[in-house]
């Protein structure tokens, strides 16, 4: 697109153009809310719509799942793959579930493509995606743990054409229904996607009566160069150079614990960067990454830290290189590989590690909104499960997915604000933590409790928000059976510049329980009351049997923390203990935060707690007192080719070297921390253990990091400045 | 003028706003406006200071005007207010046990934006330790396993009278399956506290989902001191000087109600200042014969905008006070801190700001004279010569312009080394481009080109920044109507008297044994109507009565309007609707949508009760073709905001510009209690309606 177009267009009619576009895909979002009957979708939000030009450039994305961008696309280029443009009619429709041939993040969420028209011709795709309650084969809702390679997960459609003049073809709807487990409600979900996808083709054409093709065109190619030269501004504020992170997906669900691998590497070359990630072999369950969840994940990251304000089209992606390496990796994987969770374990650590490795690079920027964008990691260990048993009220097969059980991890904590309680995943932007009444409705029991999750939020200046617990009795049907999920069980989400990581979550399932006994008193079973036997479970199953009175219960995690938490407003600290939120004893360890008898801040105990325990970080009293006024966000600085602690302007040894050699470093377990500060997190049996690396100004003692890893590893990375060094491995 | 006639003659619409009390007093001679400043201490006062002016400018006593007043209808902003800034009554919770942190949980905060520096977790309604969890249960069946602990709400109610409380939401699960554990606490707690006020959130808002029941409940109490205290000193000051007509408060959803009725919910009042000016202006269109009108009504603390598209107003339905989930519905409008009281700063990176803070009504902008020492957006105007001080609400109050002009070298011009009159007209300027954002954001940004609409700009202060807000839209006109600054309190009599009454009944519609059941609820709507429409001095034979129902496939979340005759329904009604439903259905989805083997099913059944209330006759002439522009009155130094300079330029007389008159900008139209600025090369006309209309 040549920069003349933009510059003969009125900018306002670009933006009128692009916010009418954006709008349509709003309307097929709604269309698709009123009419679905999944709480998937009604409820939690867990859909996404996009309309994209005959080139298969994205106009618009009214993504409540931020994830589904690269599936849009990926769906759209399946059809063309293996259709004809001039084979396509009005009123078609293509299923995509498969993520390795029609670009799907998993077979659960189900997209729909279908041509738009105007006067005989093609002028547009429509896509509409959602987590259908059910795809057929071992998963129940689209999870399957016990499957080992895709063919036995579900039913992968790959860009077939299923619907014909706006209708299921009767073959096809007969055939689906016999292959899911909720026939009525997958069927008319598929339906309530081409109502969605016809209200944005009757839009497009009504638009396109009043401008024409030639117009719409220019326009769209005027709207996403905005968006493509607002994006490479945004990168340009990163300092070039590359700066890196690992990671590992945890346990594969069947066999003895393991961990496996991801990293990432992100180059910053001027107005553009280049992400790349490589990961351990691909594995025989479904926790693999495939192209759509990995980029899809990494867009997660992406919109939410750093081009949040640009309207999302195909612009976005032009100064982006992602290099995924060598083929059969978790991160890459290859047919016949399982990959029903592809999103939820490979995806959510792509996204994670994502968040640190940009964080790195935002610290270093002199450009303050880039600067301000440091953000701690969210949970989202989504401890949920999937079941599919007889409601006791219908007669009726169902499908359970509580989604208000698993659903409400902490996010991470901002520069300018703590983390969201409630915020889910990072992906999934505006969701809803369906209400108790709505659970009740839909689900098979009854919702015992539902509170704030205590002490599980990262510390830091600014703490990560808190997770939820809850729990579900299972009263409505005598016996289900599905799959038990948590993919962060063991490995903790990371707080930044010096922020501290939160407690994990986890799921129990208590059986043989003493709920209906209760309720026959007359007592309402609350967790002080409730008794059963506790079934020793891995961190994600296929093999999840629930009876009737068996009670599943979560506890959510945080997000990770930003900044030192001894910079903490103490007053803030106070009022969260008196809340009930942290515990004084937590309040005191980790931000040197004493209360008085009337439950506020003891000034002057602080003060001392304070100072002990930076005394107790080096094990001498600091030489240096941290800058009250310093930039606690962004601890590290370089100046004169060398590293220095930003709080106190330490010295911390040459910029081409790694900073961490020049600190005091306290090294820990991860679980016996995590003890002493009532925090969540499963130990690692034989494997090394998780451990915590604190590492601490010399100077000062703030903490300038907080790295997680595994005992033996060598150090983390530090960024390097203006150095452009990526993995060489091409992707193939 | 006796008793009899002026009984037939006048009705009074009046608007609270929080600066300005506006009212309109119409009579078959046409419409008279006064203004007054809002008496927060007491309600009345403001109002009576009104009806003061206005029974002067008609050569009336007051006690006449009263006397003669057979309507008397009100809105506020005192609701909107008390929710909008959390401030109102201490209010405490009774919760079923186990659910305590539904309102941190907030249905989960995380809003529809990417930027994750936005999601901030939402402001505490209710402190927590007012917070308490009582044992008791009910379930989705509507049985309760878990009988009330009578104890425990004794020993909460309790500890939480002596922490102050004075609202109490009682808020358990499923209350509306079975409301008799909502009931039993009240009757216990008003033996503990029988002071207190007591909301339940059965009777509140009687609908599936808890947060938004829970909420609802909640800012009820919280704004129940306040709408108790305006609803009782608003009937007892017209009661005692001798009124007997209907007096009626207005809703934000249009229609106006009792004031038993408001107090009881005073949630309906929410927003009801900007619905009167929404039926206002949609009233005005109509009669000009526009579609497609951008509307902005600037007070002293807000900017609120709407846009109607076919002159059908929007309703948003369900809305949330920020993140906050209720089940309110309102006539839709997106409101702004940007009012003549947004006080003028410099952030954090020294670039001046404008809003959303506001100095409101007290202390006020600088220029008032009542302590205020941070600019506002008035004392700009006064700086600029755009107001004249000494003429303010025609003369009633004089206006400090020394003091302005000093606050504003002192918080803006000094330390950015400008001009006081430069720093003025850069208040101006991020006044202008505040309203401009909000403007886009119910055009632009959902989907409608602003460059399509009239700009209707109603509101005192609006007349001064109008033109320059529709040159930065692209709207090709402005109105700016005939009683402008009294456009809201025009509206209220202008709209019709609506009830709508909303009942869930889940009936699959082919169930013929349901019929006698649905039957049943509808005759119970209308009886309620009925009352309701007699509390509000009408009959019978006032009301046009019609009945729609929502339905949907058995199995969805959401449903769609289905028609329904205006009589009993029956079981053939049933019948042919249930296999209707999908050709219904398909007609709102498109073909291929409608949902198999689900049954159809009426979830709803609503019953609205209309009365047309008879217009308010407005003033009309035929523009004179070629008319002469009138003599300025006089002239004034003003500092051109758009020019940056120093110019004389004319007053004109809102009285001398007969329909058909031009003047050309830059130029000043003094219409008394509003002031409109023409800038620089701009034309103003005065229609048929006595409007400013203004080409860009």
């Amino acid at each position: 697109m040549s920069a003349g177009t933009e510059a003969t267009l009125d900018i306002i009619d670009i933006e009128v153009h692009s916010k009418s576009i954006r709008n349509m895909a709003n309307e097929m979002a709604i269309t698709l809310m009123r009419t679905s009957g999944s709480p998937v979708v009604t409820e939690a939000l867990d859909f996404s719509t996009c309309i994209l030009d005959r080139n298969v450039e994205q106009l618009a994305f009214a993504g409540f799942v931020t994830f589904h961008i690269s599936t849009a696309i990926g769906g759209v280029k399946a059809v063309l793959r293996g259709h004809a443009m001039e084979d396509l009619r009005p009123g078609d429709g293509f299923l995509c579930n498969d993520p390795h041939t029609s670009g799907a993040i998993h077979q659960g969420d189900l997209g729909v493509v279908m041509p738009f028209f105007h006067n005989g011709e093609i002028v547009a795709f429509g896509y509409v995606n959602e987590h259908v309650l059910d795809a057929g084969g071992s998963a129940v809702s689209g999870f399957a743990p016990a499957a080992h390679d895709k063919y036995s997960e579900t039913l992968n459609f790959n860009a077939v054409r299923v619907i014909r003049n706006y209708q299921i073809e009767p073959e096809w709807e007969s055939f689906i229904g016999n292959n899911v487990r909720l026939e009525r409600i997958v069927l008319n979900d598929i339906r309530s996607m081409i109502a969605a996808n016809s209200a944005g083709e009757r839009r497009i054409q009504s638009m396109l009566d009043d401008i024409g093709f030639e117009r719409f065109t220019e326009l769209n190619e005027a709207a996403k160069d905005l968006s493509e030269k607002a994006m490479r501004n945004r990168i340009s504020g990163l300092p070039d150079g590359t700066y890196e992170s690992e990671d590992w997906v945890e346990y594969d669900g069947r066999g003895p614990l393991e961990f496996f691998n991801v990293r990432c590497r992100l180059v910053v070359d001027g107005d553009q960067m280049t992400i790349q990630y490589r990961g351990d072999k691909q594995t025989d369950s479904f926790i693999n990454g495939a192209w759509p969840a990995v980029v899809g994940q990494s867009w997660s990251t992406l919109l939410s830290q750093l081009c949040y304000d640009i309207p999302v089209n195909q612009g976005l992606w032009r100064p982006i290189v992602f290099d995924l390496g060598p083929k059969g990796s978790i991160v890459n994987s290859l047919p016949p590989s399982p990959v029903t969770q592809s999103h939820m374990e490979t995806g959510m650590r792509i996204n994670k590690i994502l968040i640190e490795v940009l964080s790195q690079a935002c610290a270093l920027s002199t450009d303050p909104v880039v600067a301000s964008r440091v953000a701690g990691a969210p949970c989202q260990n989504l401890a949920f499960f999937t079941s599919f048993g007889v409601d006791l009220r219908t007669g009726w097969p169902t499908v359970a997915f509580p989604v208000s059980l698993g659903q409400p991890c902490g996010g991470g904590a901002q520069t300018v604000t703590d983390g969201l309680d409630t915020y889910a995943a990072q992906c999934m932007c505006g969701c809803n933590t369906p209400d108790v009444e709505m659970e009740e409705t839909s689900q098979p029991g009854y919702i015992l409790w539902r509170r704030i999750s205590r002490d599980q939020a990262g510390a830091g200046t600014h703490r990560g928000g808190m997770g939820v617990s809850g729990a579900l009795a299972i009263v409505h049907s005598e016996f289900m059976t599905g799959g038990g999920y948590n993919n962060a069980a063991y490995i903790p989400a990371r707080g930044a510049s010096g922020g501290y990581p939160s407690g994990a979550g986890e799921w129990t399932l208590l059986t043989d329980t003493n709920v209906f006994e209760l309720l026959e008193q007359g007592i309402w079973p609350t967790e002080d009351v409730l008794k059963g036997r506790k079934v020793p479970q891995p961190a994600k199953t296929g093999d999840l049997i629930l009876r009737r009175g068996d009670v599943f219960s979560v506890i959510n995690g945080g997000g990770g923390g930003v900044g030192d938490p001894l910079f903490r407003d103490p007053d803030s600290v106070a009022k969260d203990i008196r809340d009930g939120y942290v515990s004084a004893d937590v309040g005191e360890l980790l931000y040197g935060v004493v209360l008085d008898a009337n439950q506020a801040t003891d000034v002057a105990a602080t003060l001392a707690a304070r100072t002990r325990i930076r005394q107790e970080r080096l094990g001498a009293a600091p030489a240096r007192t941290p800058d009250p006024a310093g930039p606690v966000f962004a601890p590290l600085a370089v100046a004169e080719g060398n590293w220095k602690c930003a709080m106190c302007q330490h010295d911390l040894g040459p910029q081409v070297g790694n900073w961490r050699t020049a600190v005091v470093t306290r090294e820990s377990k991860v679980t016996e921390r995590f003890e002493e500060i009532h925090a969540q997190i499963r130990p690692t049996g034989d494997l090394a253990p998780v451990v915590m690396r604190e590492n601490f100004c010399p100077g000062c003692a703030t903490a300038l990091s907080v790295d997680i890893t595994l005992a033996g590893r060598d150090l983390c990375a530090a960024p390097r400045l203006g150095i452009l060094d990526p993995y060489l491995d091409a992707s193939e | 003028m006796t008793q009899q006639t002026t009984s037939a003659g006048f009705s009074i619409g009046v608007d609270i706003g929080g600066t300005h009390t506006d009212m309109i007093v119409a009579s078959a001679s046409g419409l008279t406006r006064s203004k007054a400043f809002t008496t927060h201490d007491d309600y009345s006062v403001g109002v009576f200071d009104a009806i003061a002016v206005a029974a002067d400018t008609l050569g009336i006593t007051t006690d006449e005007l009263v006397g003669g007043c057979h309507a008397f209808i009100n809105s506020s902003t005192i609701v909107t207010n008390a929710v909008t800034e959390m401030r109102g009554a201490k209010v405490g919770v009774l919760i079923t046990r186990g659910f305590k942190d539904t309102f941190r949980i907030a249905r989960g905060a995380r809003k529809a934006d990417y930027d994750d520096h936005v999601q901030t977790t939402p402001p505490e309604v209710v402190a927590r330790d007012c917070i308490e969890e009582i044992t008791e249960r009910v379930l989705v069946d509507g049985s309760s396993p878990v009988a009330l602990v009578e104890d425990e709400v004794r020993a909460a109610v309790r500890r939480l009278r002596d922490k102050g409380v004075e609202a109490y939401a009682i808020c358990y699960l499923w209350s509306f399956n079975d409301p008799s554990h909502e009931q039993r606490t009240r009757t216990i707690l008003l033996e503990e506290h029988p002071e207190a006020v007591v909301m339940l959130s059965c009777e509140v808002h009687p609908v599936i989902r808890e947060t938004e029941r829970f909420f609802t409940t909640v800012f009820n109490c919280l704004s129940h001191r306040g709408a108790t205290r305006f609803v009782d000193q608003i009937t007892a000051e017209l009661t005692r000087r001798g009124f007997t007509g209907a007096l009626s408060f207005f809703q934000g959803i249009g229609g106006s109600a009792s004031g038993d009725a408001v107090k009881a919910k005073p949630m309906t009042m929410l927003a009801s200042g900007p619905a009167g000016g929404v039926m206002g202006a949609a009233a005005l269109a109509a009669q000009m014969g526009l579609k497609d009108i951008l509307i902005g009504d600037m007070g002293g603390t807000s900017f609120d905008t709407a846009l109607l598209h076919n002159l059908e107003p929007a309703i948003a339905k369900r809305v949330a006070i920020g993140q906050l989930q209720t089940g309110v519905d309102i006539i839709d409008v997106v409101s702004v801190g940007a009012g003549g009281g947004s006080l003028a700063w410099i952030d954090s990176r020294g670039v001046p700001q404008v809003g959303p803070h506001s100095a409101g009504s007290m202390p006020g902008p600088v220029c008032y004279g009542r302590g205020g020492t941070i600019p506002a957006v008035t004392d700009a105007s006064i700086v600029l010569g755009l107001i004249d001080p000494g003429n303010y609400l025609k003369g009633r109050h004089q206006l400090d312009r020394a003091a302005a002009a000093a606050a504003i070298e002192e918080v803006i011009a000094k330390p950015l080394g400008w001009s006081v009159e430069t720093a003025a007209a850069g208040i101006f300027d991020l006044a202008v481009i505040n309203m401009a954002n909000a403007l886009r954001t119910v055009s632009i940004e959902r989907g409608y080109d602003p460059r399509a609409f009239s700009f209707f700009a109603y509101g005192g202060g609006l007349g001064l920044f109008a033109v320059e807000v529709a040159r930065r839209l692209g709207c090709p006109n402005v109105v700016i109507p005939d009683n402008s600054s009294a456009f809201s309190a025009q509206g209220v009599l202008m709209a019709d008297y609506v009830r709508q009454y909303n009942r869930t009944i889940n009936w699959m519609m082919s169930d013929e044994s349901q019929v006698p059941r649905i039957n049943a609820v509808l005759d119970e709507m209308r009886a309620q109507a009925l009352a309701d429409a007699a509390n509000d001095g009408l009959t019978q034979s006032d009301l046009e009565f019609s009945i729609s129902g929502d339905g949907c496939f058995a199995g969805q979340v959401w449903e769609i309007t289905v028609p329904l005759p205006n009589r009993p329904v029956t079981a053939e009604d049933g019948a042919s609707l249930s296999s209707d439903f999908p050709s219904i259905y398909e007609r709102a989805y498109g073909p291929g949508t409608a949902w198999r083997d689900s049954p159809a099913m009426l979830v709803n059944i609503s019953v609205r009760a209309v009365y047309r209330r008879p217009k308010p006759t407005s003033r009309q002439q035929d523009p004179v073709a070629g008319a002469p522009t009138p003599a300025a009155v006089s002239s004034r130094e003003v500092f051109l905001p758009e020019a940056r300079r120093l110019a004389t330029i004319p007053i004109y007389a809102e009285a001398d510009l007969i329909p058909g008159t031009k003047v050309t900008g830059p130029c000043i139209i003094d219409v008394g209690d509003t002031t409109i600025y023409v800038p620089t090369s701009s034309v103003c006309e005065r229609d048929r309606f006595f409007n400013f209309s203004v080409s860009i």
